[in-house]
């Protein structure tokens, strides 16, 4: 007969236990729910935004046109700013200046820093510029102008280059166009070009 | 008919380096050939070649050119090796396989006497040369 009661004893107690258990368990639920932070909900841009008021300046200008002689050419930047001494002129950073010829071929000219100006329109990257030609050279020199009247490119400087005919060292690199209206990447002022065989 | 030249300079090796200097280097934008202007001057080793122009011609793998095949000197060239001197109007120099042939009135002096023809082939590697079309030999008599 025990037997019975301690079973249905047991069955008794688990009827209360089992309930306040329960309870307990839903009740903790709402003390390990993560804090809600109503703050980062929203991310707030942490742009300095005095240095915005008290600067004016373009973020990804782009400048060009195609030249008299049929060059199409684009310069972007990725920030520019009025430059403070000259007029109509910007300074800008990373420039990257795309040149598409008419007779085929494309020259593209990157630099860390560079000025553009708008009365003369011409863009001077500086500050290392490089120089990629869809021939396969690559130049290397400090400052190139580029004009998007006449189309010239030219190197201010000492420039040294690297491409299928072999190690270019020359005193200043030029674009300058042939009378049928092709265009050639000239090297001027005394070149030296050193070609190593492949054995 | 023609004559056969041994070369002073055995000791050609076409892998050297290949010196260009010139006042004008400019590249084709459309078809990427380089052309050397104003006295040009190629070393390679002992072996000089001056010329008013030179034209690099590339050897393409596939499309993209892996490097200089032949350099095509003209307006008035001449060739420098240690032992001789060779003047022409036009010559194509190989790098590839080391050899130059020149042609228009070539002059070829080496030492006391001097060979005159139309075109002349050197091989620098075998140290050997061919001058063919009215090949003149000119010897200066004992000199003393």
């Amino acid at each position: 007969m025990d037997a019975a009661d301690r079973y249905s004893r047991l069955v008794h107690w688990l009827k209360i236990a089992l309930p306040l258990a329960a309870l307990a368990i839903l009740s903790t639920l709402f003390f390990v729910a993560e804090t809600l932070n109503p703050e980062a909900a929203i991310p707030y841009a942490e742009v300095d935004v005095d240095r915005i008021l008290r600067e004016q300046g373009v973020t990804r200008p782009s400048f060009g046109g195609v030249t008299a002689g049929g060059i199409a050419i684009a310069v972007t930047a990725d920030s520019v700013r009025p430059s403070p001494d000259a007029p109509q002129t910007m300074d800008g950073t990373t420039l990257n200046a795309t040149l598409d010829l008419p007779s085929g071929g494309h020259i593209e000219i990157t630099s860390p820093s560079g000025r553009v100006d708008g009365t003369t329109q011409t863009a001077a990257l500086s500050g290392g510029a490089r120089l990629e030609s869809s021939t396969g050279y690559t130049v290397t020199t400090d400052r190139i102008t580029a004009s998007v009247i006449d189309g010239s490119v030219v190197s201010e400087g000492g420039v040294s280059a690297t491409g299928p005919a072999g190690h270019i060292e020359a005193g200043r690199m030029e674009l300058r166009r042939s009378e049928d209206g092709t265009y050639r990447l000239v090297f001027g002022d005394g070149v030296r070009l050193i070609y190593r065989p492949t054995p | 008919q023609g004559a056969d030249i041994a070369l002073g300079t055995q000791t050609f090796d076409r892998t050297q380096p290949v010196e260009v200097t010139a006042d004008e280097l400019s590249i084709d934008q459309a078809s990427g050939q380089a052309v050397f202007d104003g006295n040009v001057l190629v070393v390679q080793g002992e072996v000089r070649l001056s010329a008013g122009k030179v034209t690099v011609e590339y050897s393409t793998e596939g499309t993209a050119p892996n490097g200089v095949s032949r350099l095509i000197a003209s307006d008035g060239v001449t060739f420098v090796t240690p032992a001789e001197a060779i003047e022409a109007r036009e010559a194509t120099y190989s790098v590839a396989d080391g050899t130059v042939r020149l042609s228009g009135d070539v002059i070829l002096t080496q030492g006391q006497n001097a060979i005159a023809g139309e075109t002349l082939t050197l091989d620098l590697n075998a140290g050997s040369g061919r001058m063919e079309g009215r090949v003149r030999t000119v010897f200066t008599p004992g000199g003393n």
